[in-house]
């Protein structure tokens, strides 16, 4: 069963029998995985509409440029097509998963292209603009913010400035500890423990939120 | 390594900023003695990856990237067709 099938198999049917063209409840990502690891194209294209904005984010704030980033999230996808087998619901959530992958992605391009020194160039220039990512790219009119969201920056927001400081470089900009320590000229033991202690209260903090990711 | 201590190095490793050699070594020592409680753990802090990309406002990729996906992955899978054809 293609995943249009589900979607339509899912759509509420009126007493006349007409089936309303709208599915009555979302696919899940866990779903749409089993149906990428069955080689439905649908399935992919659904999951590439729900993540590729903020996966795209995440792109660009380790390499900084927008075409870079498009031609990476293409990539990306096709590695989630090529290794869905690999993914299992035992290893956690499917956005965990792409999460990470993409992450790895964009600091290996980093990396390959060894531009570190411009980007970081740019990212001073950034962060003394706008000293936290999540800060950046938040405004208080976003009206689409989705209530999830919400969530978390309020998380996020609450923590110490120097913990968020060093969860902001080493996520956002895919900064590695050692970098963060020579970025900051703090000690890179005070770096490793401002990085456990915010990730702490992070993960605390979500465990009272839903399930939804 | 006590479990609470594999927690927080689990934390950095699911993020990807656990990057010493010997604190890498010890994490996946640890990760060995505590099995499948420790690979749950793992499992169940995904969602802090999940949860920072969350937190991001969405980027719209150009609409092209998505057609080159897909023509890609036809492709893809039309290659496999004929290969399992002949």
């Amino acid at each position: 069963m293609s995943i249009c099938q589900l979607m339509s198999t899912e759509a509420p049917m009126a007493a006349s029998g007409h089936v309303f063209p709208e599915p009555s409840a979302p696919v899940s990502d866990e779903q749409l995985m089993a149906h990428i690891q069955e080689r439905d194209p649908e399935a992919l294209s659904a999951l590439y509409d729900r993540y590729s904005g903020i996966l795209k984010s995440l792109i660009m704030g380790v390499i900084h440029n927008d075409a870079e980033a498009d031609d990476l999230l293409q990539e990306i996808y096709m590695e989630i097509w090529k290794q869905a087998a690999h993914y299992s619901v035992q290893k956690g959530k499917p956005l965990g998963w792409i999460v990470t992958l993409t992450r790895r992605r964009s600091i290996d391009r980093l990396r390959k292209k060894q531009a570190y020194a411009r980007a970081e160039e740019r990212l001073q220039n950034e962060t003394e603009q706008q000293p936290e990512a999540w800060v950046h790219n938040t405004t208080e009119d976003d009206i689409n913010m989705s209530d999830t969201r919400r969530l978390i920056l309020g998380v996020l927001k609450n923590l110490p400035p120097a913990q968020r400081e060093a969860i902001d470089l080493a996520f956002y900009h895919g900064m590695s500890q050692r970098e963060i320590a020579a970025k900051t000229g703090i000690p890179l033991g005070t770096i490793k423990t401002r990085l456990e202690l915010g990730l702490k209260k992070i993960s605390e903090a979500l465990k009272g939120m839903r399930d939804e990711f | 390594m006590s479990f609470e201590e594999f927690e927080d190095k689990a934390r950095l490793f699911v993020l990807g900023v656990l990057e010493d050699e010997d604190e890498i070594a010890h994490f996946e020592a640890a990760r060995r003695e505590y099995g499948g409680r420790a690979e749950e753990k793992i499992a169940e802090l995904q969602r802090l990856s999940a949860a920072f990309a969350l937190s991001l406002r969405p980027t719209p990729p150009q609409p092209a990237t998505k057609e080159r996906l897909l023509s890609l992955i036809q492709n893809a899978l039309g290659s496999k067709n004929k290969n399992n054809a002949a």
